[in-house]
């Protein structure tokens, strides 16, 4: 027998791009971007939220795209990893993890900038303690996250002069 | 998952929708999509309530403060009323997570799935909050105290949903709080949340609210210590002995149970940290 997929038009914003996909209301938003989309950036490591590797902006907050539906975002703007690089030129956050040597296997590194993203949305100038808590959601196996988070105050400066220039 | 969803804009539409049977609903989904996935829960088809603008948002009255079940977590932490007048609610919310859970769950996900460690549960008992409930025939209210009926199970009948918690604006004789063991992830067995309110007229308390998470099937007032602080100073209490008479509530209540040895204990810190934040509130 074979069952008719539900499919519906979704549409919403990506990466700055308003999109319209055919596409099951019911995927979780992390199958929809990897398997509908294409879009492989966005890594699933648990699936129960508790990792942070599936990490995507919606509306200007981080959410584990492991733990919403595709029909929750329908209308909403969403980032994923693809949207912060601009041409060849990647996001100074991007290039602060590089510079910092937080990435190892980098199999963590998408979630925790778009983290990073979104604190630095927010407070431009984090503390400490900030930092720590905004990527109290994102584990990492391989760098302890000391470099990580030494990474994100790196960025906080590359902006700073960027936005100064 | 080759789910049916629907995505109602107004609660007419969803409470409509819910009226077939084999329907479930998705709040936020931070607990729903794990359920679903593992295949506990089969539903026909879902009502998505994300779009249902009027179920989110806190409402600050004179008398009254309601808060719309699709309220998340983020926005309790971003509302500059409740850290300044609600800081047990705050508290709980700045500690349920990490940020990608506190923006998407909501206040109505964290009720009505009544885990045993849903913080938000034991805080709105303190506060003597109202579920407030939407169905075919209109509105119903119940005390969330009715409302919970055990872990993962509550009082909504086939065809409805909440709609929001409702509770009397704390006065300014009012202090609460609220303190928590153990993280999220850890075993639910460490997880230990306490809430307390009392009402403060000169020094003295002339009425206390003690509600804890973790140490049962539900969360609930305890009773014992709220009649043990009622005409108590709060500059002298007695913390130790107050603790002592929680710890013994909770033993009696859970005596059958393997985890009785450490959560006897283990509660009396909980609630010495909450009493200690009122008592420092009070003395600002
Ligand atoms: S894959 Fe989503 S939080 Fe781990
Ligand atoms: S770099 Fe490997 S998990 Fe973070």
């Amino acid at each position: 027998m074979h069952v008719e997929a539900l499919k519906e038009k979704i549409s919403f914003k990506l990466n700055g791009k308003e999109i319209e996909v055919e596409a099951d209301p019911s995927m979780r938003l992390i199958d929809f971007l990897r398997e509908v989309l294409g879009l492989t950036g966005t890594k699933e490591g648990c699936g129960e939220g508790e990792c942070g590797a599936c990490t995507v902006i919606i509306d200007g907050s981080t959410a584990n795209s492991c733990l919403v539906l595709t029909s929750q975002i329908k209308g909403k703007e969403l980032y994923t990893i693809e949207g912060l690089q601009k041409g060849e030129e990647l996001h100074p956050i991007q290039q602060a993890f590089i510079d910092a040597g937080a990435v190892q296997c980098g199999f963590c590194t998408p979630g925790m900038v778009l983290s990073a993203k979104v604190l630095l949305d927010k407070q431009p100038e984090p503390a400490e303690g900030d930092i720590k808590r905004a990527i109290s959601g994102n584990l990492c196996r391989c760098t302890g996250y000391k470099k990580i988070e030494t990474a994100i105050k790196m960025a906080s400066d590359y902006m700073k002069k960027d936005g100064a220039e | 998952m080759n789910i049916k969803v629907y995505t109602p804009d107004v609660l007419d539409e969803a409470v409509n929708f819910l009226q077939q049977d084999g329907g479930h609903i998705i709040a936020g989904g931070t607990d729903l999509i794990i359920e679903l996935r593992k295949e506990k829960l089969k539903p026909e088809f879902l009502v998505d309530l994300t779009f249902v603008n009027e179920l989110r948002g806190i409402l600050v009255s004179d008398e009254t403060i309601e808060i719309g079940a699709m309220t998340t977590f983020e926005d309790l932490i971003n509302s500059e009323y409740i850290k300044a007048e609600l800081p047990s609610l705050w508290e709980c919310a700045i500690n349920m997570g990490a940020c990608q859970i506190q923006n998407r769950a909501t206040i109505g996900g964290n009720i009505c799935n009544a885990a045993a460690a849903a913080d938000s549960i034991p805080v709105f008992m303190a506060l003597e909050a109202e579920c407030i409930i939407a169905g075919a025939d209109g509105i119903r209210k119940m005390s969330i105290d009715s409302f919970i009926l055990g872990t993962g199970k509550n009082s909504l009948q086939k065809g409805e949903l909440l709609k929001a918690v409702a509770f009397k604006r704390p006065q300014k004789s009012e202090i609460n709080s609220f303190a928590k063991l153990g993280k999220r992830n850890a075993l639910a067995i460490s997880t230990i949340a306490c809430a307390v309110r009392v009402k403060v007229d000169n020094r003295i308390i002339t009425e206390a609210f003690v509600s804890t998470g973790s140490l049962g099937s539900k969360a609930g007032r305890e009773l014992g210590v709220e009649v043990y602080l009622m005409g108590k100073s709060i500059t002298d209490l007695n913390i130790d002995e107050a603790a002592e008479v929680l710890s013994a509530e909770v033993e009696e209540r859970l005596k059958s149970r393997a985890s009785i040895a450490y959560k006897k204990h283990a509660v009396k810190g909980v609630f010495k940290e909450a009493i200690e934040k009122c008592i420092k509130r009070a003395n600002q």
